[in-house]
């Protein structure tokens, strides 16, 4: 050991005692607080991310440069909603009033379309106006995506899922079919989708409501994100 | 002119904030952090005013008063111009000779008499006033007053606060003319104030649409919250606030806002409204109750409405003079107040230090000659008035004397007097109500103001 360090360590052996006598007598904080007490210090704020759940998290879902990737939830684009709703069978270029294609050509501002003009590049988040004008076109457009299903002519939806059935209506009270609901997401349903379809039917003011209903909830479901 | 090196320092380390802002922001969407525990932390660590700049809104909102066909006559009352104020002289049109008082405390001079509105706000939140432009006699849509480089500044305003979506971006009232910009918002119009309640109702809500019933509507928000729940990736930290805000969206699908935004006895009482209300300043007072509470809840970022539209000719000798400002100075000084009362949804800050209003015009009338209050002005001049929220310089660029018969005095890109050039003064005045809605952003405003510099000279400079 060099001579400095003897010397450092004897000092602060002679040190430390007197500095321990001029402390405050100890401040045990009560659990969950961070302050000794309202009058002396701040309480401040202490519920920051628990290390070990992150750790969980990260373990579960991956890290953040891969799930931000692989689970992020960006809105879908505005483009992509006019193709998604032509191939669910909606004129996405109709200019009736309140119709879904009415909605979805002067929706483009709320829809955060992008404004290249003044160099405002399409907004990725999903926000208030943006989702609300998103599920207000696909309630618009249930009537339209319902017709397309059993339309005589083929249209772009029967063309993309041929022979899909939404609802049999063979009963007193409709329900709702895998192999439509399969065709509204893209993707083969789960039984809970045809239950809670099924429940959206029976529980709404009419079923003719609660089959649109429906087609407006799964479509808004399914595509949230893009 | 060269840039100091403070100010090239400065924008370096703006820039450098942006990015650790974006970065935060980002970073702690990745971690299912919410942005307000992110804003949180940037206050902790990089200090309060990089969390103001990372929570706030990037352009304020903004309400366009277009009094066209003489009613901008009205306003001179309001804040008369500098020299006829100081005149103090009885015979000039303005109705309150010796009750002038100059502010004290405004970047330039500003005169406030016993019906101006907002006269107790401090002297820098004050208005900014322009003489500039043309007198455009019996329009209700003058143009000299509006134009920025070929872009029409009520356009420019929407496209700049594209930055922030809103439900319906602009609305226009009436008739009035919004005319194009680059990038501007297609405006939703409506015959009337009151026809903006059911503009913002989602089809769904609406009189026989699938959400009118609210049974229906809770439904649709129960299931879509279901439904959400059997996408596998809803419940990851990355998506929980999309799908919260989504969530949230379905519930106001269902919202039918005619409750909420229609005006009631209460409000017409706070603003004054009566049965003795003239038509014209009420129509105002409606516009502006359901404006402010549309900016609440972040439906829409812009209103253009007209506004008067009476060609007062006979306010001195018929006596109008002494009942209409009044009733506007009620209207604007509630609209203030409501402003003030409100808190701006994405901001959480009161809505006046969020709002830009602008007055607009066709012609001023005679500031010198109050006997028929003739339509015709000095040097074919004109004006146009700013609240603006505190990003403008406060007082009058320009005035109107009455030498030689009436004089209008112009101002140059510097703000200083000078010969008067309605077309340039302008310019001017439209980027400096750009610079304003776009808070102080120099390089937002560029493609519209087109070189003309507004910091420092009609604008405050922005702080870092």
């Amino acid at each position: 050991m060099t001579r400095f360090a003897t010397l450092a360590i004897l000092a602060a052996s002679v040190l430390a005692p007197a500095c321990t006598d001029d402390l405050p007598p100890p401040n045990t904080p009560p659990p969950g607080s961070t302050s000794g007490g309202t009058s002396d210090t701040f309480d401040h704020e202490n519920d920051q991310i628990s290390p070990w759940d992150l750790l969980q998290r990260i373990e579960v879902e991956g890290p953040p440069s891969y799930t931000s990737h692989t689970h992020s939830c960006p809105k879908v684009r505005y483009s992509n909603l006019g193709s998604l709703l032509t191939d669910i069978g909606v004129n996405a270029a109709n200019t009736t009033q309140l119709s879904a294609g009415e909605l979805y050509t002067d929706g483009y501002n709320a829809l955060g379309g992008p404004n290249y003009a003044n160099r405002i590049r399409e907004n990725i988040g999903i926000t208030i106006s943006g989702a609300s004008k998103e599920f207000d076109i696909f309630a618009a457009a249930a009537p339209e995506v319902m017709a397309a299903f059993t339309s005589t002519t083929t249209n772009a939806l029967q063309a993309r899922c041929p022979g899909a059935q939404l609802f049999d209506t063979s009963g007193s009270v409709p329900t709702c079919r895998p192999d439509g609901i399969e065709c509204l997401i893209g993707v083969p349903p789960q039984s809970e989708h045809v239950d809670y379809c099924n429940l959206t039917i029976t529980n709404a003011s009419t079923p003719a409501v609660g089959q649109q209903l429906a087609v407006a909830a799964i479509l808004a479901a399914a595509y949230t994100c893009e | 002119m060269a840039k100091h090196p403070f100010t090239k320092r400065d924008e370096h380390r703006e820039l450098t904030r942006r990015a650790l802002i974006k970065w935060s922001v980002a970073a702690g969407a990745a971690l299912g952090v919410s942005r307000a525990k992110v804003f949180d932390i940037l206050e902790k660590t990089a200090g309060k005013d990089t969390a103001f700049a990372a929570a706030t809104n990037p352009t304020t909102r903004s309400v366009h008063v277009v009094a066209g066909n003489g009613g901008l006559a009205w306003f001179t009352q309001f804040w008369p111009f500098p020299s006829i104020a100081a005149a103090n002289n009885a015979s000039f049109a303005w109705n309150f000779p010796g009750k002038q008082v100059l502010v004290a405390g405004t970047d330039k001079p500003l005169y406030t008499g016993p019906v101006t509105p907002w006269a107790t706000m401090a002297a820098t939140q004050q208005v900014t006033v322009f003489q500039c432009g043309n007198n455009e006699t019996h329009t209700q849509q003058p143009q000299s007053v509006v134009g920025l480089n070929g872009s029409n500044i009520f356009s420019v305003a929407s496209a700049l606060q594209s930055a922030s979506p809103s439900v319906i971006p602009l609305v226009t009232i009436g008739n009035v003319d919004v005319g194009t910009a680059a990038g501007a918002a297609t405006p939703a119009n409506v015959t009337a104030a009151t026809g903006i309640v059911d503009l913002f109702n989602s089809a769904a809500s609406r009189a026989g649409g699938l959400l009118s019933k609210t049974s229906d509507a809770q439904l649709y928000k129960a299931h879509y919250d279901a439904f959400t729940q059997l996408n596998r990736a809803a419940g990851t930290s990355t998506t929980k606030l999309a799908y919260t805000t989504a969530s949230g969206a379905a519930g106001f699908l269902g919202t039918n806002l005619s409750a909420k935004l229609a005006i009631t006895a209460a409000d017409n009482t706070r603003y004054g409204i009566t049965s003795t209300t003239r038509s014209n300043v009420a129509a105002i007072g409606q516009a502006f109750i359901i404006g402010a509470k549309s900016f609440a809840m972040g439906l829409t970022n812009s209103i253009v409405l007209p506004a008067m539209d009476d060609d007062p000719h006979g306010a001195f000798d018929g006596g109008d003079i002494n009942i209409v400002p009044q009733q506007l100075t009620s209207i604007f000084n509630a609209f203030m107040a409501d402003l003030n009362g409100m808190t701006d949804p994405v901001t959480m800050e009161n809505l006046w230090s969020d709002t830009v209003i602008t007055i607009h015009g066709d012609t001023h009338k005679d500031p010198i000659t109050p006997a028929g209050w003739p339509d015709g002005t000095a040097n074919n001049s004109n004006t146009v008035y700013v609240y603006g929220a505190g990003h403008l310089l406060s007082g009058w660029f320009g005035d109107y004397t009455s030498a030689n018969g009436g004089t209008a005095v112009g101002f140059d890109q510097n703000g200083a007097a000078a010969t008067y050039n309605g077309t340039n003064q302008a310019k001017y005045a439209m980027a400096a109500i750009a610079y304003a809605i776009a808070k102080r952003d120099s390089r937002a405003i560029s493609q519209f103001a087109n070189g003309i510099n507004i910091s420092g000279v009609f604008g405050r400079p922005q702080t870092m």
